[in-house]
């Protein structure tokens, strides 16, 4: 969105309008009227579409998360404990493969 | 769709013996779905760390002794610099990111990874690319930007390769069996949403004069917003509440920490041209947008920070967490200093400097890296069923890793903020700014050679696993211990 902005604004091309250039490079440039439009009209146009379906896509997925309720009481109390599985004890490290160790290994933390 | 399992629920009285058996199995069909194209993608990802890794040494000590190598032009630093950052970022971290995410995917989905095929169709053509694409820089044909080094026919591939990885996510996600997204979630749909649409338009060859340099700045900034911080982040919201136990912090937090990181993130690349032809306005806005980032930066900082906080003897225990929560620590440091790095009085100084350099693997490295690295080692040994086999090479490749990129963040800090003031200085001729960053080159060269060989101790310790080489252990592979558990 950012960079549509900056390309479709009319001081986008402040190397022309702001700074003298030689007569031999403007001519071989040709006038800074025609050239502009030819250079950034199409990107302009492709990135402006681009940008309103980021947009969109991105308003959409918000008006998706407020309808499935996503952001209800409920889920924001609840949600944070997806991660863990069926049986893990809050507060256990799970950082190990094998629920049952080997009856050798020492592998408790101390608290 | 199931619900939550609140903290009642986790305990053992909460949950029956038939509940946890039948989860388990879930949990074990969900992982075997994951674990050829993860080990795709992670076991490719790894090769090309160590590949990009061995360039970003040999451009590091051209620095040092400008003639070596300098006869032969592939070796050239013009080209090798530009391939190394291509080769660590499209493929160390991008397919090891993808690894982690398409088990991350089938975890917190609760469901079996959906059209398989399209992942190793993309892991091949995304390998592919890497490999012509480098190629073509080394022979010369760079597109001459930075981030954007590829000729179009590697890139085109690339793009291709990360549509099919990302349809088969958005069809797992589909078919999740958990009604609510967790945050992990929001970022790593958000990076399948943003980072093709990026991709492509930067790749579109619409450009010319001050508008590419703008665009090259806006992908290049926005890679790192829409790509790698999303896998860096999810990783972190994953695996430290996950190892630890504990939920996170605030949920809440989270939550207005990704929504606001998706609203300000976006806005930051054009402070990279703070001096350049290029409106004031268009630049003040990045600034601006670049000091929100305080925002969800605070939020992510906050909510990593105190989930830790209390646990953070664990850290010396579990290699997951004491990487992860490196990686976290170093994204607090590296969004700060990047909101404070766009102002203009800032920039007045680092710019065109290596201060600029030691920021970039602040981030690219200290944080997404050793995410990256951490997640790796809690997912291997439970898609392979074979733990690590020896925990001494995690604590080499830790201490190597940490030590190599503190050297170099620091190095390359210090030289390339006295390079600035030097260059600011009228008086001094540009030669001497360039000896006075000797002996901060000769830092950056030796930390990046620790961190090249902590690569290789991990690439072998992933392959020991990977053949289910060396001792069989029955315990995790954690950092101290009582005693070895050792079957032959």
């Amino acid at each position: 969105m950012f960079l549509s902005v900056y390309i479709l604004s009319p001081s986008s091309d402040p190397f022309h309008r702001h700074f003298r250039i030689s007569r031999e490079t403007q001519t071989a440039l040709g006038p800074p009227s025609t050239r502009l439009p030819m250079t950034l009209l199409p990107a302009a146009v492709a990135i402006v579409i681009v940008a309103l379906l980021g947009a969109s896509l991105a308003l959409a997925a918000f008006f998706w998360a407020l309808r499935t309720k996503q952001f209800s009481v409920k889920q924001m109390n609840e949600g944070a404990y997806v991660i863990f599985d069926c049986g893990d004890e809050v507060g256990t490290p799970t950082d190990q493969m094998f629920k049952k160790p080997h009856p050798s290994a020492d592998e408790r933390i101390p608290d | 769709m199931s619900g939550f399992r609140t903290e009642k629920q986790l305990s053992p009285e909460g949950v029956t013996t038939a509940e946890r058996v039948n989860d388990e199995r879930r949990r074990i069909g969900i992982d075997a779905s994951a674990t050829s194209p993860t080990v795709l993608f992670l076991a490719s990802g790894i090769a090309w760390l160590v590949v990009g890794s061995l360039l970003g040494v040999i451009a590091s000590f051209k620095l040092d002794l400008p003639d070596w190598l300098g006869t032969y032009a592939p070796l050239t630093f013009g080209r090798v610099r530009p391939v190394h950052l291509n080769t660590v970022t499209y493929g160390w971290i991008s397919l090891a990111g993808s690894g982690m995410i398409v088990w991350l995917m089938g975890r917190l989905c609760r469901t079996e990874i959906r059209w398989p095929g399209l992942l190793y169709a993309s892991a091949v053509l995304w390998n592919t690319g890497l490999l012509l694409g480098s190629v073509l820089v080394v022979l010369g044909y760079s597109g001459g930007m930075e981030w954007l080094e590829f000729p179009l026919p590697a890139a085109v591939i690339i793009a291709l390769a990360f549509v099919l990885f990302a349809a088969s996510m958005f069809r797992t996600f589909a078919a999740r069996q958990v009604e609510h997204v967790y945050v992990s979630l929001w970022y790593i749909l958000a990076s399948m949403t943003w980072f093709p649409i990026l991709y492509v338009i930067a790749n579109a060859g619409l450009y010319q004069g001050v508008g590419e340099a703008a665009m090259n700045w806006w992908y290049g900034h926005n890679a790192i917003t829409v790509w790698f911080t999303p896998i860096g982040l999810a990783g972190a919201y994953y695996f430290i509440p996950k190892v630890i136990g504990r939920p996170i912090y605030s949920y809440y937090l989270g939550l207005l920490g990704f929504w606001s990181f998706a609203l300000f993130y976006n806005w930051n690349g054009l402070h990279h041209l703070v001096g350049g032809p290029l409106p004031t306005w268009a630049i003040s806005v990045s600034i601006v947008a670049s000091l929100m980032m305080f925002v969800p930066v605070l939020a992510v900082a906050v909510n990593h920070h105190m989930t830790a906080l209390g646990h953070l003897n664990i850290v010396a225990y579990s290699p997951t967490l004491r990487f992860v929560v490196f990686g976290a620590m170093s994204y607090t440091a590296v969004s700060f200093q990047g909101s404070l790095e766009a102002t203009r009085s800032v920039q007045e100084v680092t710019h065109f400097t290596h201060y600029t350099i030691a920021h970039a693997h602040l981030g690219m490295y200290a944080f997404v890296t050793m995410i990256l690295f951490g997640a790796i080692y809690y997912i291997l040994p439970r898609i392979a069923k074979w733990e690590w086999p020896y925990p001494h090479l995690i604590k080499i490749h830790f201490w190597l890793s940490a030590i190599g990129i503190v050297a170099y963040f620091g190095s390359l800090t210090v030289g390339g903020w006295l390079q600035g003031l030097a260059m600011n200085t009228a008086g001094v001729p540009f030669i001497e700014t360039v000896a006075l960053t000797g002996p901060y080159l000769w830092a950056r060269s030796i930390s990046g050679t620790l961190m090249t060989v902590a690569h290789c101790v991990f690439a072998y310790h992933f392959a020991l696993v990977i053949y289910r080489a060396g001792p069989k252990r029955f315990a995790p592979a954690w950092f101290r211990k009582a005693e070895e558990v050792v079957a032959e």
